[in-house]
């Protein structure tokens, strides 16, 4: 056995030539990185936000072309809807006064608002009337009533009106709607998106922002202020994701950088440069990966929003190993040159080793279908990378400028910590004293947390999305109470030739399956064509209720849709597409978890199958099916995506430590934390979300680097002393105090996620900082064990310079 | 309101032209896009009646299309709009339903409906004007009875339109709820034809262009287009409409024209 393996390996020559040409070439080494910097910048500007559902999906995913298709065919479905009560106003929505005011704002919001292709409300709504010999199609708004009396008789014909109740006007006509339809989707190009076409890519100037600034604009003009609005759907939605984002990006990366500042600054004692280098290698890392998302094309999507914290605190922890080592160099009284070459020979490659698996460990997700996960663990591993390049050039460039004299009298970073020591020798004693308790406990923890993952299910809810006491979420919740659902499923028939959804053989399947639907808990309205035709139907016989039918021939039903079409209806052109060979039911579902609305639509599916639509090929789309794909898709990708990085990172640490036994054992503790925390979500009855998701693979990166320096360091201590034992409570005396001071920055820079005003992300937060210390507590608790168990690095010796004392 | 109308509300609709005021003291913009209108209407006028076969074809974004062929009989009105009656021949489930037309420029139009397949008759009422003329890009507006007093005229400049040389005139409409802030109209300075017209949105976006092509020239005195073609730059669909068969002067009286018509056109 080769008592001198270097655990570093030969590439420390490298980093260590790498320091002294930045030292020796400081001014070319900061104008290559300003060019570097000058780019990154540039693409950055290219960056924009989306946090749309669009930005889930890769264009080349079937069941988002199902959708594609069905807007293609049907229009954008992206709306804004505006629910509004006048609780002092007698009669409510029906008030002439309100009724007046609604129908002048319906206007003003078509007339004002940028994209909307038309604005809906009960005062422009269309009605098919029978009066004497003759049907009416009208609107209020162009013959509008005179008297309370005449709109009160007004409200009785729309009370009876199916289409409209639940969806213009709620069933105690107490609460009002205006639907505002956009003529743009979350899936056109951003050129698109620009209200001045020369005003650039500011949130300011695209939509869906313009479009609900100007909403708001308008409803807080002092003429509607006794109606009282909530405001739901695509715009308000969207909008204010967009908006949540660029704030918390902004946001996050300063208070975890006070944090984590502070931190280190109480703990290490450090001083300028110990604080303004890591700040500038976080910010750089920040502008640099932004500026890689822009070369790729990608876009600021809502799992961005992790990015800035963790990639402050990775870039943090990077720098604390680089300042610590220099100032332990500088403390010897080495000269700066050489300080920084014996630095980077060091930690180099522990940390390159440490970036490696933390970007294979998010990289594993590059094989999710969802394009939110694939693009994320592309640029997320790209800008640990960053980090990592950052601080071992970047770092050096600003310590190369430390002053000379006094190094050891006034340490620009100090090591620190040493309160920590007497702990630290107590936990080493306990791990030698107790192991067999500890692998005992170790392993009944482990089962109990494994048993606890196969309770763990994939969903979640869009409303638990944002936190209690966030507006939106509020206006979800008091919407969906008075109106019902606000997601949508629907079912399209297509017969494959035009006109072919005038035949009454599709029309009395589709409307089976409507009625059927209608009686699902979960659903609570539907539309499609047969209501129309219904309307028709009866409005040609005198409003006669008998008549509230399907028309039986394919020429009247034909006939219907030609006069429907031209009196002006243009209520079909939503549930029908231009040549009459598809047509669309819509269902109006809750808003509730992923798994209800998967375990309804497994329902329908059972109910076609019992009942075959033998005159149609029917597709399943709407924003209610992609919730369901969303929860399959994150589902698959946990599953591959665990196994893909836990192979990943095991191959690297078995190639860090030249040895399978070595880099298999490493994994154990850092898996145990990911098992304990997915064990302990799955006995608390919790879901995984898409964030929740990402749990797994973030924290296995983490949690291994912190094993990589205790074994490390055990390792070597092991070649030196022969003596297991010895070895752990050496190395674990010496670089304990480093880990839990690196783990305690962690986890004080995730829990800045707490700020968060999405629930999803403070629990995020919550929980990796849980799984950092679960993997603390296993590399300092069972890490020890394991070694002293199943002594990885060969039989205890006695080393030569002992024998030989011995022998003297 | 009808069909009937494209054959020549659209040419109704749009334009006019000063003749005789060319001599006089050079009148303001609006003053001579007043007259442009006024002179491109007087020259659609006097044909008494007409008939024609009428194809529409609606095309989508994608290329798909719908074909609508129907039969129009026209009887101008000296102090009203005029009246139409439209017989549908295809597509075949529509044969045989037919509508007839009173257009009223001062009033809503007064319109029936005859539905083979119920054998009824139905009146018909809507105020809408802004809708979609029979799912087209056309809209009720763009057919509707021209009056002089709905729109503010302002002419701009002439340039060239094709082969030809154009007034350009700027159209806005003075009626509540039109579907437009204001048009941009083109018509030839040797007839005062219609040859093209950009439609702009209520906020002021281009929102469609209608081309109008191959115009003949019957009786030596009235000029028709056979080919109208309208572009929606927003939705990326598109309308044609194609005219054959003109006839004039085939002797059709009120009687042509009443309710009882309606159930004997076939």
């Amino acid at each position: 056995m080769n008592q001198n393996k270097n655990d570093l390996g030969t590439s420390a020559t490298g980093f260590g030539r790498l320091a002294l040409w930045i030292f020796d070439h400081r001014w070319l080494s900061l104008l290559l990185f300003s060019a570097c910097f000058g780019m990154g910048l540039y693409f950055a500007g290219k960056v924009s936000i989306d946090a749309s559902f669009e930005a889930w999906f890769d264009e080349k995913d079937r069941t988002y072309d199902y959708y594609l298709e069905y807007k293609n065919d049907f229009g954008s479905d992206e709306i804004a809807y505006l629910l509004y009560k006048a609780p002092d106003m007698p009669h409510g929505p029906f008030n002439l006064e309100v009724m007046r005011k609604i129908a002048n704002l319906t206007r003003v919001l078509e007339d004002e608002v940028p994209f909307v292709k038309e604005v809906t409300s009960l005062a422009n709504a269309e009605f098919i009337e029978a009066k004497a010999d003759s049907i009416e199609v009208h609107e209020l708004l162009l013959d509008f009533p005179k008297t309370q009396d005449e709109l009160l008789r007004i409200r009785d014909i729309v009370m009876n009106k199916p289409i409209y109740v639940g969806g213009l006007i709620d069933k105690d006509a107490t609460h009002g709607a205006i639907i505002l339809e956009m003529s743009l989707s979350g899936s056109d190009p951003i050129e698109k998106f620009r209200l001045d076409p020369e005003g650039g890519d500011g949130m300011d100037n695209l939509y869906p922002q313009v479009t609900n600034s100007k909403i708001d604009e308008i409803l807080a003009r002092p003429e509607y202020e006794d109606i009282r609005f909530y405001r739901i759907g695509d715009i308000p939605n969207n909008s204010y994701y967009n908006r949540l984002i660029k704030k918390e990006i902004s946001i996050f990366p300063l208070v975890t950088f006070a944090i984590v500042g502070i931190m280190t600054m109480l703990l290490f004692r450090t001083r300028f440069l110990g604080f303004v280098g890591p700040l500038t290698v976080v910010l750089s890392t920040l502008i640099l990966t932004l500026g890689f998302m822009g070369l790729m094309g990608y876009r600021i999507a809502t799992l961005f929003m992790i990015v800035p914290p963790f990639l402050t605190t990775i870039g943090v922890a990077q720098s604390v190993h680089l300042l610590s080592e220099f100032q332990i160099c500088r403390s010897k009284g080495m000269p700066i040159r050489e300080a920084l070459r014996q630095t980077l020979e060091l930690v180099g490659k522990p940390c390159l080793l440490a970036a490696l698996t933390t970007a294979a460990g998010l990289s594993s997700m590059v094989v999710s279908p969802l394009l939110n996960f694939s693009e994320f663990a592309v640029f997320g591993a790209a800008g640990v990378m960053i980090a990592f390049v950052l601080t071992t050039t970047l770092l050096v460039f600003f310590l190369s400028f430390a002053r000379d004299k006094h190094a050891a009298a006034t340490p620009e970073f100090q090591s620190g910590g040493s309160f920590l020591s007497p702990l630290l020798v107590r936990i080493v004693n306990f791990d030698l004293k107790h192991r067999g308790a500890i692998a005992f406990i170790a392993a009944a923890i482990f089962m109990i947390a494994f048993i606890g993952v196969f309770k763990l299910k994939v969903d979640f809810n869009f409303l638990e999305n944002f936190k209690e006491n966030v507006g939106l979420r509020q206006d979800v919740v008091y919407v969906e109470q008075v109106m019902g659902g606000s997601m949508n499923a629907v079912y399209v028939f297509d017969t494959g030739t035009a006109d072919g959804i005038k035949n009454s053989d599709v029309l009395k399947q589709l409307e089976g399956l409507q009625a059927w639907a209608e009686k699902n808990p979960l659903v609570q309205k539907t539309y499609s064509i047969v209501d129309v035709l219904k309307d028709i139907n009866q409005s040609f016989h005198g409003d006669d209720p008998e008549y509230f039918k399907l028309p039986e021939s394919r020429e009247l039903i034909a006939q219907y849709l030609l006069m429907y079409e031209i009196s002006g209806g243009k209520e079909l052109e939503d549930y029908v597409n231009s040549d009459y060979s598809r047509t669309a039911l819509e269902l109006r579902v809750k808003t509730t978890y992923a798994s209800r609305v998967d375990e309804m639509l497994r329902q329908f599916d059972t109910y076609m199958a019992e009942h075959p639509i033998t005159t149609a090929d029917v597709k399943l789309t709407g924003i209610g099916l992609l919730w369901v794909k969303i929860a399959d898709y994150i589902a698959d990708s946990q599953i591959r995506g665990y196994t893909l990085a836990f192979v990943m990172i095991a191959i690297l640490m078995c190639l860090a430590f030249r040895s399978i036994k070595v880099g298999m054992l490493s994994m154990i503790p850092n898996l145990a934390p990911v098992i304990i925390t997915l064990g302990f979500m799955g006995w608390w009855g919790m879901h995984l979300d898409y964030l929740r998701l990402m749990l797994a693979v973030i924290a296995i990166g983490i949690a291994v680097d912190d094993t990589i320096h205790i074994v490390s360091r055990i390792r070597s201590e092991f070649f030196r002393c022969g003596n297991y034992a010895e070895a752990i409570r050496i190395g674990l005396s010496h670089v304990g105090q480093a880990i839990v001071i690196t783990s305690a920055v962690l986890i004080c820079g995730f829990l800045v996620f707490l700020l968060s005003e999405l629930a999803i992300l403070a629990s995020f937060g919550i929980l990796l900082a849980i799984t950092i210390t679960t993997a603390l507590i296993a590399d300092l608790f069972l890490m020890p064990v394991l070694i002293l168990r199943f002594q990885p690095f060969g039989k205890e010796f006695t080393p030569q310079h002992s024998a030989s004392a011995k022998a003297a | 309101m009808g069909i009937l109308r494209m054959g020549f509300t659209v040419i109704a609709v749009i334009f006019f032209v000063t003749v005789g005021d060319s001599r006089a003291q050079s009148p303001s913009p609006e003053e001579k896009g007043l007259e442009i209108a006024k002179e491109a209407d007087r020259r659609l006028s006097g044909f008494g009646d007409c008939q024609e076969i009428f194809t529409m074809t609606l095309r989508d974004d994608r290329g798909r299309s719908r074909v609508r062929r129907m039969r129009i009989l026209t009887l101008e009105r000296e102090d009203d709009g005029d009246w139409f009656l439209s017989i549908f021949d295809e597509p075949a489930d529509v044969k045989g339903t037919a509508m007839l037309t009173y257009s009223h420029t001062h009033t809503d139009d007064d319109q029936w409906l005859y539905l083979p397949a119920l054998k009824r008759v139905k009146r018909i009422s809507s105020k809408k004007k802004s809708g979609s003329f029979m799912g087209s890009e056309f809209s009720f507006e763009d057919f509707s009875s021209m009056e002089i007093e709905k729109y503010k005229y302002k002419y701009l400049r002439n340039e060239p339109c094709g082969d030809l040389d154009c007034f350009v005139s700027e159209w806005i409409p003075t009626y509540a709820y039109s579907g437009y802030t204001r048009m941009m109209v083109w018509h030839d300075l040797a007839e005062y034809r219609i040859q093209r017209v950009d439609y702009y949105d209520r906020k002021n976006k281009l929102l469609k262009t209608l081309l109008v092509k191959g115009y003949q020239l019957f009786d030596e005195k009235y000029w028709r287009a056979m080919h109208w073609i309208m572009e929606n730059h927003q939705t990326k669909r598109s309308t044609t409409l194609e005219y054959s068969e003109y006839r004039f002067g085939v002797g059709l009286t009120e009687r042509d024209f009443d309710q009882a018509a309606l159930k004997r056109a076939k």
